[in-house]
């Protein structure tokens, strides 16, 4: 059977400061059909960077290996013009700031209508149709005004239903969304993501989520990629991850998050702070801030196991019992 | 001894380094070529091989000579005294002129961005009022009070010079000053004088220096248009814009006698703005 | 030693009788220049009616979303904005207009302090740790040299930074680290009240437990009062006492943290609560919008 999308051993390096600096470590991911996958991390985990490879947006000069296919068919080494046409029909991006990926001094209509009309050459006013159409599914009301309007005239919020819209328009197959609502207020936030997984799931799209909030990812995600120091480190169900975390770093993600309903006297904190990959030492990049650490860790970075369901990259995962709150064990190893 | 001299070496080595990782390469070349002007300059006494305003009417423009490497003036000067000697109100008219503006002008803008309101207005605009009469027309008017000389012309064009650098300045400052460590330092109580002077004027230095730069290349035009001119260093004293305003010479097509302080000038104004770019450059690029 | 300075500090704070901030009836109305020109100007009302005290050792909440007032509350408690109306007292002075004088300023910045939420802008670029909370202690206290250098190694410590980072720039320290700084600074001035506007908001969830949690150590040993900022419900939970809850420049609801979160009354912190993702939790199609413009015409 052939996935949606397949990412296998990406590896990324990004020139910084004149020198190759490693974003990416051999990611590998795939995502089917109408499938919601999550890639949760902290800053500098590559969780962007793997979204943006799949659309080839790097920036110039990254170095990449490995491969990434879509519907089977390979993506690597494609040409300039086979890219475009890629992103304009089967996979589109929407990022966090809307503002900042909408043309300020175009009216919203325009944007909209743009890919349909220039790539499509669909006829404009039949174009418009479509977009008031979606608009009004995105939960703008009065549409038709809104379309004669600028960006500017739009709050955060409502743009970001707008890049919804231009987004589902061109009906693609997968849409990659970079943090879509993080600059967004929570109650705006969670009317985004009821409308943006309502839409996506009647016309049968595939999502690749990028969050750095395990919460959100959990509330509507068919699986959960955790990464860390651009390593993939863990895959699993929402449900599985929240159970039964099988790689420590999910596991203190866990605990470390204040909880709504209860007042933690002290908050289990992960020592140091998260890691870019090419800070990384060698073996697995979370060592030194692990419990669990072993002499093992620093020799080689894990390969990934599968263990009930769930791929994890660490040497001691079948052996610790994590926990996804602290109770009585206080987030130690019960076994 | 050597290992003092390998110490030594070691540090310049790390300077240059540091200096070549800010201004690359092509300003390492232009700061080089403006370091060995200002030597040159200071030198001038123990180095020119002979007096710039002796005379040999038996030795009138004559081509480059083992006695005269740049050859004579049309009144047999040694060409290469006289750039050496002319380089020095050349390079000191603009540095005068930079540093009053500077002096004049930081201040102003730290006034005007930092209190803002009605100070600010009142600054402002009377900076767009000066900002409205051109330096020449300035250096003129103070040549007629005056009379010629390095001295008027230079504070005339300091005094145009100035609103250049401090609107600059301002913005910048106006800017830098709604970032909240400098709304912290407001609330800790610290004076507005001591938020200007050790924080605002500090963090926004890059700005003015590449300011500077590039308003020293006008400068030293300007200074040379004067001389030129006849208003600012005359004959027998020189500079470089003396030095072009050689009728004799044009008209008798020896073009070299000419060619030499043009040369320098241009020289010396792109080398000037190339590194005051550079630095204005890796500015935004360290903000980044 | 290092007690012998907390307890002096306990003291410190302790000495104050009365709450350590009062607001009454607090306004701020911006005025927003319209129309063409900007001739025309409307008024925009940014806070209205805000009332609260708070007793020292005690943290208050105060929670709303974009536009809801909350910055502007905490912008005209240090004084970098002037209330339109109402009043503010803090350690039992008023500070309801600006300070006419520099000791005037300096005393009320030994009163009240304020960590800001953007850890990369909240330092001189230019100046070393060290030199940072340095300046601090020479505005405030009289202590010689070797004292100043004594106290920052005890402040530094007190946030978890090691004597060697401060010798460094900020650009050597991470988001985290910085913020550790930025609370040493507000710390070194012994206020009676500190200020976190959005403090731990932009970091990282596991830099942001740890900041949590050194918080809260702060307040426990020196018995000083915070006014936490922050859209975070979950995190408001684990370092206030009571919270107020803004919507608009309103006050819609207040009380005990523990109360609000748990049984709320008013609509709006409903759906706040409501929209917060947690296990279990799915998106809904809430309109927020639409939904509370309707219940409040009714």
């Amino acid at each position: 059977m052939t996935h949606l999308l397949q990412i296998e051993n990406l590896s990324v390096d990004l020139v910084v400061h004149r020198r190759y600096r490693k974003v990416l470590q051999d990611v590998s991911i795939t995502v089917e059909k109408a499938e919601v996958v999550s890639l949760v991390g902290e800053s500098g985990s590559g969780k962007s960077m793997t979204a943006r490879s799949v659309l080839s947006l790097l920036p110039a000069q990254g170095k990449m290996s490995g491969g990434i296919a879509f519907d089977g068919q390979s993506l690597i080494g494609a040409s300039y013009k086979e890219w475009q046409k890629f992103r304009a029909t089967k996979a589109a991006m929407i990022f966090q700031d809307p503002r900042a990926s909408i043309n300020p001094v175009h009216r919203i209509g325009d944007f909209l209508t743009e890919a349909l009309v220039h790539n499509r050459g669909m006829d404009r006013h039949e174009a418009l149709e479509r977009a008031a159409t979606l608009l009004e599914q995105v939960g703008i009301d009065d549409a038709t005004r809104r379309l004669r309007q600028y960006p500017h005239e739009l709050s955060g919020g409502m743009l970001q239903r707008v890049m919804i819209a231009s987004v589902l328009l061109i009906e693609p197959q997968l849409i990659l969304a970079d943090e879509p609502t993080t600059a967004l207020d929570v109650t705006t936030q969670a009317d985004v993501i009821a409308v943006l997984d309502d839409l996506r799931a009647q016309r049968d799209m595939a999502m690749l989520f990028i969050t750095h909030d395990l919460e959100l990812a959990a509330a509507f995600s068919d699986r959960i990629a955790v990464m860390y120091a651009g390593f993939i480190v863990e895959v699993s169900t929402p449900a599985q991850l929240h159970a039964r975390p099988l790689h420590p770093y999910t596991a203190a993600l866990l605990h470390s998050r204040p909880m709504l309903h209860e007042r933690t006297a002290r908050l289990p904190q992960i020592s140091g702070r998260p890691l870019s990959a090419f800070e990384a030492p060698p073996g697995c990049p979370f060592q030194d801030r692990c419990p669990y650490v072993q002499p093992r860790c620093s020799e080689s970075m894990p390969q990934p196991l599968l263990i009930a369901g769930s791929i994890v990259r660490c040497h001691r995962a079948s052996e610790l019992e994590l926990v996804s709150t602290v109770g009585a064990g206080g987030g130690q190893t019960h076994g | 001894m050597s290992l003092l001299t390998n110490l030594t070496n070691r540090e310049d080595h790390h300077l240059l380094r540091k200096v070549h990782d800010r201004i690359g390469t092509g300003g390492m070349v232009a700061g080089g070529f403006m370091l060995f002007l200002i030597v040159a300059a200071t030198l001038a006494p123990l180095i020119s091989p002979m007096s710039p305003n002796a005379i040999d009417l038996l030795n009138v423009s004559s081509g480059s000579t083992w006695l005269h490497p740049l050859g004579t003036d049309n009144l047999g000067r040694d060409v290469l005294s006289r750039l050496l000697w002319g380089a020095r109100p050349s390079l000191l008219g603009p540095t005068l002129v930079i540093g009053v503006a500077t002096i004049i002008a930081v201040p102003l803008a730290a006034l005007a961005g930092w209190s803002g309101g009605v100070i600010d207005q009142i600054v402002s605009r009377f900076l767009d009022l000066v900002f409205a009469f051109p330096g020449i027309l300035l250096a003129i008017l103070a040549v007629t009070l005056y009379g010629p000389g390095l001295y008027p012309c230079s504070m005339a064009l300091a005094l145009s010079y100035m609103p250049w650098i401090a609107r600059v300045t301002r913005s910048e400052i106006l800017r830098e000053r709604n970032k909240p460590y400098i709304k912290a330092l407001e609330v800790q109580g610290l004076s507005g004088f001591a938020i200007c002077v050790r924080h605002l004027i500090p963090n926004v230095s890059a700005t003015i220096w590449s300011q500077v730069t590039i308003s020293f290349g006008y400068a030293l035009i300007d200074l040379a248009a004067l001389s030129f001119l006849g208003l600012n260093i005359l004959p027998p004293g020189s500079d470089w814009g003396v030095m072009t305003n050689n009728e004799n010479a044009i008209l008798q097509g020896d073009l070299n006698q000419v060619l030499y302080p043009c040369l320098l000038i241009i020289l010396s104004v792109t080398s000037v703005t190339y590194v005051g770019k550079r630095l204005s450059d890796e500015n935004t690029r360290l903000l980044k | 030693m290092g007690d012998a300075v907390h307890s002096a500090e306990t003291d410190h704070v302790r000495r104050l009788n009365g709450p350590a901030v009062e607001v009454a009836g607090l306004r701020k109305v911006f005025r927003v220049s319209g129309g063409v020109g900007g001739r025309r100007h409307r008024d925009f009302v940014a806070v209205e009616g805000a009332s609260f005290s708070l007793e020292q050792g005690h943290s208050l909440g105060i929670v709303g979303e974009s536009g809801s007032g909350k910055t502007t509350i905490a912008r005209m408690l240090v004084g970098i904005d002037t209330a339109s109306g109402g009043s503010i007292r803090v350690a039992g002075r008023d500070r309801s207009t600006p300070a006419k004088s520099t000791s005037e300023r300096r005393r009320r910045g030994s009163e009240m302090q304020i960590v800001f939420q953007d850890p990369y802008t909240s330092l001189d670029p230019r100046q070393s740790i060290n030199r940072c909370i340095n300046e601090v202690l020479k505005l405030h206290r009289a202590m010689t040299e070797n004292e100043r250098r004594q106290r920052i190694i005890e402040l530094l410590d007190q946030v978890g930074l090691t004597e060697h980072q401060g010798l460094v720039l900020p650009k050597n320290l991470s988001g985290g680290q910085r913020q550790r700084v930025a609370i040493a600074r507000a710390l070194a001035a012994e206020p009676a009240v500190l200020v976190l506007d959005e403090a731990v908001s932009a970091l990282d969830v596991s830099i942001q437990a740890q900041i949590i949690n050194l918080l809260n150590d702060i307040r426990e040993r020196t018995n000083m009062a915070y006014i936490f900022i922050s859209h975070n419900l979950a995190v408001v939970r684990q370092v206030t006492d009571q919270t107020l809850v803004l919507r608009k420049g309103v006050v819609v609801e207040q009380g005990d943290t523990e109360k609000i979160l748990d049984a709320p009354e008013n609509d709006y912190t409903k759906l706040l609560l409501a929209s917060v993702p947690e296990p279990g939790w799915k998106p809904r199609r809430i309109r927020a919008d639409a939904a509370l413009s309707r219940e409040s015409e009714i």
